[in-house]
């Protein structure tokens, strides 16, 4: 039972739980780390492993001092710094790995543990999924079993470790939880992140350049979601506002090195609103995206002059802002200087286009009759909507509109604008999102990458900037019912990964399956961003406001009066608990012999003893004499003899039975 | 099982400090381990756990990352927990004392302390602490019983006060260190430390006594009742045979041959080697069988024999002049 107190070392199966837990915790980084610095851990790991079978392959301490370097020299090939979020992990990391190799007694095996909750900290840079957090909550269950099992020692079962650490984890829930809500937040970063170079597959980007892309990568990461204050926008509606592009040299359109406030008068806005609350995944851009047009938006946001709502930072992580927008609206007079910059062509357009936008103005009297000939001619003229247009090396517009005459959004959109300008309406393209997908599930409008979408704007005399999308032109279906990806993926249209493809495959027969599940699983994501990811201090002051936490005091009151009934529920669950005190089968017996003469009539007296009790129940009832006095001396031999005897109980037992008066 | 009752305690010494180390007035056990008794506070892990929420908390700020709250919320909320665990490893323990076995003084002396546990819940990784001795650690199960041997080096002759022993736990996960100290009213009288000399038995009034046992069987004096430590020989088997109680005959030269120890035979030493000697010759008195007396000033032990006798002159002298 007692074991020596010296420092208390796990043993071998101690050891090897401790080992997988920390390769349990440590593998997510695979996807996010560089597989030198994977294969660097998992080589320590291993060899940790081989040590306790052959303590002869102890690293001496030159090697030792050789790792160390190996695994920064690792660190920095890799990433040529030693901060910032890969570098930090990877440094971490291989940190745990050397530790593991030098583990000897009980206070490395506590730093082991520590740095392995933080290399657990460092997956959330990574992701912030559903999947990783169950995933982290199985490897935290894990740690705690293994210091469960340090402080033990040997007389716990692994069984039982197991189980106490699972119900230190679940009593630890309630607790997790009123921190989360109710410690107070303060805003990041404390310290300047270093930038971090995007990994996010965004569907936008800075430039547009239509002719070098053959192939349009359609990702089904959603880009943002948008909770409607009553019904959604018809998918005709569903613009979402994006940069605007203004310059061309032919090949690509750039955007402006700075955009500076918007100075315009304010455009008019009519007809109805819709109020929503868009929820941005991470683009590491400044673009917040907004149905055309917004006007009420949150203060900490501008707005340029092409109406796009900009925040002050770069947007790194989830984000929440609250709009309103109005579908029908009228903007402004134009500037000089927009006018210049509306008609601006990066070469003198060749004779064919000139020809094809001479004949439309001298068939029309305002411009809006030249957009619609030029809407016409794309509708009509053999023009096809496609993701795999081949590529235009030269003369991008006038080859798109002569020879291949196959594109997407943004051929169209560029050929537009150009012949727009030829014909000496101020034009622009736009980026952004268009349509979305309605879950009717979470209630919400999910855009995922894969809709975005360029289309024009043109300035027109009396109603302004106008949007118009020669997209719809050629694909109106591609406006009406956005991009069907589950589609395209079941007709192998698309392609994203092998894995999805097959999974894609699968679920071909059960096409209609997958899309509810999707439905499913999308809005339940929507949920866990909603209620947990977004949970920041402004919400949090919100919440404590709409609980009448106005200071401190109350904060405090809240906390302390939520912890105690936490702490108290899992005293509850711990209190001690008396097992149910089995009966002595003896006792159980004899009390079925004292029934069987209780019911003719003898019943024995508080206080009379068993062998006072069976002389008078002999006297009165000699024909049962023998039968009682065998019963009394088998419970009294039981009870108070010297030795028991197992039989005896069962002579006992047998004897009541067969007792007949 | 009697409980310390909690209301018990008056204010004054229920708000003193140094209950925490040094326990309550002692008792004479057993000590049931209650809220009152039971102190918490984080261990050295527990403060470097400390540390590492901190860094978690901070990182959690500074990239706004919930996950990294969360996960560090967690562990905050598991140490919390652990430590209602570890209060509850002690809860409803009690301590109560063994026998008492006494020693001769340079000899260690055993604290018999005697764990039960009547809850229905095993009990990990306790540990007792004792001044002086090494600590013991063990575990219980569920409604068991474990005895605890603190070992002692006893010095001095005389009574050997048991020390606040502390019991402790750092289960479940090692951060938060649970104790109670407890105060057992326990003592292990020490006999002086016999004389490694070993002299012949001073000579007494009744001329030389050599140190052979006498066993003259001639002059028949009568029986008298078994007593431990009497010579097999002299027992009567036929009465015993017989189903009596076991009968010791008596010779009446056995009266008269007695080895007197007096104080004033280790004249010319200070007082301990004077005990130390004393003791010797008991000892050997009684690894020989003789009857002997023992005359200290101011306690007299008349003549006798057996483990008993020994006992109570060993006792006269542990504690002479105390």
């Amino acid at each position: 039972m007692k074991t020596p107190v010296a420092s208390f070392m796990p043993d071998r199966t101690q050891e090897n739980l401790l080992l997988f837990s920390v390769f349990f915790v440590a593998a997510p980084h695979l996807l996010n780390l560089g597989l030198g610095i994977v294969l660097y851990f998992s080589l320590m790991t291993a060899w940790r492993f081989a040590l306790g079978y052959r303590p002869t392959l102890q690293p001496g301490r030159l090697l030792l001092f050789l790792l160390t370097l190996a695994g920064a020299a690792l660190v920095y090939v890799d990433y040529h710094r030693f901060y910032g979020r890969e570098a930090g992990s990877s440094l971490f990391l291989v940190g745990l790995g050397l530790k593991l190799m030098e583990m000897r007694n009980r206070r490395d095996v506590y730093l082991v543990v520590y740095l392995a909750f933080f290399v657990a900290l460092t997956q959330y840079l990574f992701s912030q999924s559903i999947a990783l957090a169950v995933y982290t909550l199985a490897a935290v269950g894990l740690l705690i079993s293994v210091l469960i099992g340090l402080n033990a020692g040997p007389v716990l079962s692994l069984k039982t470790q197991f189980k106490m650490a699972a119900s230190l984890v679940a009593q630890a829930l309630p607790i997790m939880v009123v921190l989360f809500i109710f410690f107070p937040r303060i805003a990041g970063p404390l310290w300047k992140l270093p930038d971090e170079p995007t990994s996010a597959k965004t569907g936008l980007s800075d430039t547009i350049e239509p002719g070098s892309v053959s192939h349009l990568a359609l990702s089904p990461e959603p880009a943002f979601r948008a909770d409607f204050e009553g019904e959604p926008p018809p998918p005709a509606e569903r613009y979402w506002r994006g940069p605007v592009f203004w310059h061309s040299d032919g090949k690509r359109w750039t955007l402006p090195p700075e955009q500076g406030r918007n100075t315009n008068q304010a455009p008019e806005f009519s007809g109805p609103a819709y109020h929503y609350t868009v929820t941005l995944e991470p683009h590491h851009k400044k673009w917040v995206f907004a149905l055309d047009l917004p006007k009420v938006f949150p203060d900490d946001l501008a707005q340029t002059p092409d109406y796009l709502l900009l925040t002050p930072q770069k947007i790194s992580e989830r984000r929440q802002y609250t709009i309103i927008s109005y579908p029908n609206y009228r903007t402004g007079e134009l500037s000089p200087a927009e006018r210049e910059r509306g008609l601006q062509l990066p070469e003198k357009p060749s004779a064919r286009i000139l020809r094809l936008v001479e004949r439309w103005r001298q068939s029309s009297q305002e411009p809006r009759q030249i957009v619609n000939k030029a809407l016409l001619h794309f509708r009509e003229e053999p023009f096809i909507y496609t993701l795999n247009p081949p590529p235009i090396h030269d003369k991008l517009v006038d080859t798109f509109l002569f020879e291949t005459r196959k594109g997407f959004c943004e051929h169209y959109a560029t050929a537009f604008v150009y012949l727009m300008r030829v014909a000496e309406i101020p034009a622009r393209v736009v980026t952004g999102y268009q349509g979305g997908q309605w879950n009717p599930v979470g209630k919400f409008l999910e855009v995922r990458q894969a809709d975005a979408h360029a289309w024009a704007e043109v300035w027109l005399p009396g109603s302004g900037w106008t949007r118009i999308d020669p997209t719809a032109a050629v694909a109106p279906h591609r406006i009406e019912q956005g991009i069907n990806l589950d589609q395209q993926m079941a007709d192998h249209e698309v392609n994203f990964a092998p894995v999805e493809w097959a999974l894609a495959d699968a679920a071909f027969d059960l096409h209609n399956w997958y899309y509810q599940a999707h439905l499913v699983w999308s809005s339940v994501d929507h949920a866990w961003n909603q209620w947990v990811l977004s949970y920041n201090p402004a919400n949090q002051k919100r919440f404590w406001e709409a609980l009448g936490i106005i200071d401190w005091r109350g904060l405090v009151t809240w906390l302390t009066a939520l912890l105690v009934l936490c702490g108290a529920l899992v005293g509850l669950w711990l209190r001690p608990r008396r097992k149910p005190k089995t009966a002595d089968p003896a006792v159980t017996a004899y009390n079925r012999f004292l029934k069987k003469l209780a019911r003719n009539g003898l019943v024995k007296r508080t206080g009379e003893g068993p062998r006072d009790f069976a002389l008078r129940a002999a006297s009165e009832r000699p024909d049962a004499k023998e039968a009682i006095g065998t019963i009394t001396t088998l419970f009294l031999r039981i009870r108070y003899g010297r030795q028991a005897d197992p039989r005896d109980v069962d002579q006992l037992r047998r004897r009541v039975k067969t007792f007949r008066i | 099982m009697r409980r310390s009752d909690v209301s018990a305690l008056p204010l004054r010494e229920r708000l003193d400090l140094r209950r925490f180390f040094r326990g309550e007035k002692a008792a004479d056990g057993p000590i049931m381990l209650s809220h009152r008794r039971i102190f918490i506070l984080p261990s050295r892990s527990g403060f470097a756990l400390a540390l590492l929420l901190l860094i978690q908390w901070l990182t959690a700020i500074n990239y706004g990352n919930n996950l990294a709250f969360i996960l560090t919320f967690l562990l905050a909320a598991a140490a919390m927990a652990s430590m209602l665990y570890g209060y509850r490893n002690l809860s409803g323990l009690s301590v109560g004392v063994g026998k008492m076995n006494p020693v001769f003084a340079g000899d260690q002396a055993l604290f018999e302390l005697r764990l039960s546990n009547p809850a229905a819940l095993p009990r990990y990784a306790i540990e007792l602490k004792l001044k002086g001795a090494e600590p013991v650690r063990l575990d219980l199960p569920a409604e068991g019983n474990v005895p605890a041997i603190l070992r002692v080096q006893a010095e001095k002759r005389g009574w050997l006060d048991l020390d606040t022993v502390t019991v402790s736990t750092a289960f479940p996960l090692g951060i938060f260190h649970a104790w109670s100290p407890i105060n057992l009213k326990y003592r292990i009288l020490v006999y002086p430390r016999p004389a490694q000399e070993r002299l012949p038995f001073p000579r007494s009034e009744g001329g030389q006594v050599d140190a052979r046992p006498r066993n003259s069987s001639d002059d028949f004096h009568g029986f008298r009742a078994y007593q431990a430590g009497d010579p097999f020989k002299h027992i009567h088997w036929k009465s015993l045979a017989k189903g009596r109680d076991p009968q010791i005959k008596q010779y009446a030269g056995s009266e008269t041959e007695v080895l007197h120890l007096n104080w004033a035979d280790t004249k010319g030493m200070d007082t301990e080697a004077r005990l130390s000697r004393l003791c010797r010759w008991i000892l050997d008195a009684e690894q020989a069988g003789m009857r002997y007396a023992l005359n200290l000033p101011g306690n007299t032990v008349t003549a006798g024999h057996g483990a008993s006798h020994c006992r109570k002159c060993l006792e006269a002298l542990a504690l002479f002049d105390l």
